[in-house]
């Protein structure tokens, strides 16, 4: 079906910074201001060309919250994730209780950076939690190639309108992050 | 080397982080918001101690883990290991990725 993808938000990083928030609200990196509503049911989140400017560190995600747009940093985060290498066995990854959700190391150049598809379950829903599943491909600073395939969740009942990327460690220097809607 | 706490993580990344601050003389951490790159605000500041030191504990806890799940053969090669040298070869095999990454302690 035609146009049942709205593009809601966009942002390219044009200067590295530590954190940048897609959707959000007026926290948001961009002047678009949107916040992840009952609009949709489920959000779409691309994103490509991903890399830091500190070869080794991450490019880690959390939900943010409709309340206040702030990124909730408390320790809630659960996640499930298969690795698929190129040139290793494939592997389980998990955890439990975290304050954000991991990603693997990235380099300092688009040959090592990350890409994928991050899909917005529950988010404006307060009584619920808000879940993504995401499919990454991504090539770590090392420099192995690696799929990924899984979900987190945020164990807090709330709405969250947005998600914030931030390094680990110095900035994320690039990445082009579009957000849509799914038309109901 | 003793295992550190994360208290002791966090005096460290304290450190590291006031020293980022441009206040202090460094390049400082910066939030791009509305499409305006600013510095980070205080309580961002404490964020970033927090997960700093989150990040130092979970390296010194599980490191060797993940280098050890990265570098094991797959399980279809440790199965192979297992028909043609016994367990105690595939034993010997393992053991060079454990000792490689030793367990802290």
């Amino acid at each position: 079906m035609a146009g049942s993808l709205v593009l809601v938000d966009e942002y390219s990083i044009s200067s590295g910074a530590s954190s940048f928030i897609i959707g959000g609200g007026s926290a948001g990196s961009s002047t678009y201001n949107y916040s992840m509503d009952s609009t949709y049911n489920v959000y779409m989140l691309q994103f490509q060309d991903v890399y830091m400017d500190t070869d080794g560190s991450k490019a880690r995600i959390r939900f943010t919250k409709t309340s206040d747009n702030s990124a909730d940093s408390t320790s809630n985060y659960d996640r499930a994730s298969l690795q698929m290498y190129t040139n290793q066995a494939f592997y389980d990854s998990a955890s439990t209780n975290q304050s954000y959700i991991d990603s693997l190391a990235l380099g300092t150049t688009n040959p090592e950076s990350y890409l994928g598809t991050i899909y917005c379950f529950n988010f404006p829903n307060a009584s619920e939690y808000s879940f993504i599943t995401r499919e990454l491909i991504n090539t770590t600073n090392t420099p192995e190639t690696a799929g990924i395939m899984g979900g987190a969740v945020l164990t807090v009942a709330q709405a969250t309108n947005g998600i914030q990327f931030f390094a680990d460690s110095g900035n994320i220097d690039s990445g082009e992050f579009k957000l849509y809607g799914l038309k109901k | 080397m003793a295992l550190k706490t994360l208290e002791q993580f966090t005096a460290e990344a304290q450190t590291e982080i006031d020293a980022k601050k441009t206040a202090n003389g460094g390049d400082g951490m910066f939030a791009q918001v509305n499409n305006v790159r600013r510095e980070f605000t205080d309580a961002e500041y404490d964020q970033a101690v927090k997960d700093s030191a989150a990040s130092k504990l979970d390296s010194q806890d599980n490191d060797y883990k993940r280098n050890r799940q990265a570098e094991y053969p797959s399980i279809p090669d440790q199965l192979d290991d297992i028909y043609h040298n016994g367990v105690a070869g595939w034993k010997a095999t393992i053991k060079t990725t454990k000792d490689k990454y030793p367990k802290p302690s």
